[in-house]
């Protein structure tokens, strides 16, 4: 089971210039995994997912649904879409009903199940995004950016898709709403074994929930790899318009400072547990133990300096590095 | 009287039914007093909701005051006849650059503005070069803004409020939409225009990394005025701000948890560097 695709090439006219979308991209996702896109605007992330259902025909190349070919003859385009559904970018515009509850029916009720079927469906997605009851009869208008995203979301997940894409689902929500809707999609794959690409400009996020990273770079993949993979080229992402998260580049600012540190940290989490061994201290609770055990271990396996805490901080030019 | 002066400023939305009537207010913020001197840099943050983009509204009078009074350079926003005004002084900047951007080419688009005003063509012409050349966009003057990437349009939009001459710009998550490069470009307009033209910037932000770079952070919750201060004194109150729903950089956090573990670091460590310092003095 999974979204193969095959050597796909999307071009397009554009005032009578041949214009690249996508160059000659192969790549597999597997199911219930959870992906991170990544890639500057304009580097065909959206052009990608939208192949992926069927939205976009590519010029050349072929598209793979659970091994069978998309455009062979008989293949229902509409079952594939019922499948692998997609999110866009500020889903809340395409809410349309005068309540919650029945913009979610919309989808299911046009699979032709019946009324009792739909509504059993738009509960069941509502509760999965965890959508308050109270809110259910609310008109959409009437709701927060967060309750508004959330609400389109479960649009979607009423018709039951066992790939669900989102093209920037965080973008213009506060923090709080943010985590939350990563914490739901993150159950969504946990609870539902649903395949989750995501498509996000939130490099913290991205190290956060994806198991698996794409840079896409015009129109080609650039990396693909895990987070911590990927953000190792930290370098290299800010020469496409990327960057890596900030204790990433805190971690590297360290080990020049001659701090002995691993520079492979990608979230608060992990640079906690890097910094308390450098200290030599053990953290208090459980969930940084685990981290901290993780960090000793690579740290013991890796570089072939020892785990001894090295506290000493060499600066490197006589002049400027003098903070130490 | 301050440059910007918000006297216990309330804004109502009323909800009509299909007859017409008014069915129920919501009030979308309440009683906000604040002021904000000429050449400042003042990030507004707050949950979806809290009515930072209400306020944002107020201070280009696109909205006007239910109660209380706002002041714009000493215009009162209220008075119709200031309007004209009000808006040459405020310009605002927003968060989608695909509704904002209205010109075939860019120079075009931003030359909008002033051919509303009825400026000379000679004076347009050099106006436009100029702020083009502020946000660094002068390369990509006579192009179509259709193959501009978003950091990029937002800078053209940015452009067109600069050749206004504008005292103060209001940006309402303009870098919401963009990639981490744009995001760090049109930064860096916005700081550069803020220490060197002296224009006064007001940011309204989800990006705790851009809060920041302000001179003083102001805290909207359930259309409150919640917290105001400067960013270390904002930041080191990581409990209060996730209360909410807000954020801390990723260092500040990193700092808080490490004081919790015993290490000897300040509440308000606020950047990489900083970090790294007292990492350094600890070491």
């Amino acid at each position: 089971m999974s979204i193969r695709l095959e050597h796909i090439s999307l071009d397009y006219q554009d005032g009578g210039i041949v214009r690249h979308a996508i160059r000659d991209v192969s790549l597999e996702i597997e199911d219930n995994t959870f992906v991170g896109l990544i890639g500057h605007t304009g580097s065909g992330k959206s052009s990608l997912i939208q192949h992926m259902n069927g939205l976009i025909r590519p010029t050349a190349g072929k598209v793979f649904y659970n091994g069978e070919d998309i455009y062979q003859e008989g293949y229902s385009l509409r079952q594939l879409r019922n499948k692998v559904g997609l999110v866009f970018q500020y889903p809340e515009h395409q809410l349309f009903e005068e309540s919650v509850f029945k913009d979610v029916c919309y989808g299911p009720k046009n699979q032709g199940l019946t009324d009792q079927e739909c509504q059993e469906r738009a509960r069941e997605a509502l509760r999965l995004v965890g959508f308050p009851e109270e809110a259910y009869k609310k008109s959409p208008f009437e709701l927060s950016g967060g309750q508004k995203r959330r609400a389109a979301i479960a649009g979607v997940l009423a018709m039951n898709p066992e790939v669900l894409i989102l093209d920037e689902p965080t973008a213009g929500l506060d923090p709080m709403g943010r985590d939350e809707i990563l914490d739901q999609l993150k159950k969504l794959k946990e609870q539902r074994n649903i395949t989750i690409i995501l498509v996000s400009h939130s490099m913290e996020d991205m190290a956060l929930y994806a198991e698996r990273l794409i840079v896409m770079d015009h129109g080609r993949i650039a990396y693909d790899g895990t987070p911590k993979e990927i953000f190792s080229h930290y370098q290299e992402l800010e020469k496409i318009g990327l960057a890596a998260p900030q204790v990433t580049y805190l971690m590297h600012a360290l080990k020049e400072k001659g701090f002995d540190v691993s520079t492979d940290i990608m979230t608060v989490a992990q640079a906690k547990a890097e910094i308390l061994r450098v200290f030599g201290k053990e953290p208090s609770d459980q969930s940084a133990s685990d981290q901290y055990a993780q960090a000793c271990k690579d740290s013991a396996s890796g570089t072939g300096k020892q785990n001894m805490p090295d506290r000493k901080c060499v600066s490197e030019d006589s002049g400027e590095g003098s903070l130490c | 009287m301050s440059f910007i002066k918000l006297l216990r400023l309330a804004h109502e939305f009323i909800n009509y039914d299909e007859e017409g009537n008014e069915e129920d207010k919501v009030r979308a913020i309440e009683g906000i007093d604040a002021e904000i001197s000429e050449g400042e840099f003042v990030a507004i943050l707050g949950h979806n909701g809290s009515g930072k983009s209400t306020l944002a509204k107020h201070l280009n009078a696109l909205l006007f005051p239910a109660e209380g009074t706002v002041w714009i350079d000493g215009y009162d926003t209220k008075d119709q006849e200031n309007l004209l005004k009000i808006r040459q002084t405020t310009g605002m900047v927003f968060q989608n650059p695909d509704n904002q951007i209205i010109g075939s080419v860019v120079e075009e688009d931003v030359a909008f503005g002033l051919e509303n005003i009825g400026t000379p063509t000679q004076e347009i012409v050099r106006r436009v070069s100029e702020s083009l050349v502020t946000v660094g966009m002068d390369e990509y003057r006579s192009q179509s803004p259709n193959r501009l990437s978003g950091g990029q349009k937002q800078r053209v939009a940015i452009a067109g409020v600069v050749a206004m001459k504008p005292k103060c710009i209001v940006l309402d998550e303009s870098t919401a939409m963009l990639d981490p490069v744009g995001r760090r470009d049109v930064m860096n307009t916005v700081q550069m225009l803020n220490r060197t033209e002296g224009i006064t910037v007001i940011l309204i932000t989800h990006y705790m990394e851009e809060a920041v770079m302000a001179d003083r952070i102001l805290v909207m919750n359930e259309g409150h005025l919640a917290m105001e201060g400067s960013p270390r004194e904002i930041f080191a109150q990581v409990d209060q701000l996730k209360a909410y729903h807000l954020d801390v950089p990723q260092v500040t956090e990193l700092a808080h948890e490490l004081r919790r573990e015993g290490l000897d670091l300040p509440e308000d460590i606020l950047t990489t560097e900083e970090m790294v310092e007292h990492l350094c003095r600890l070491g």
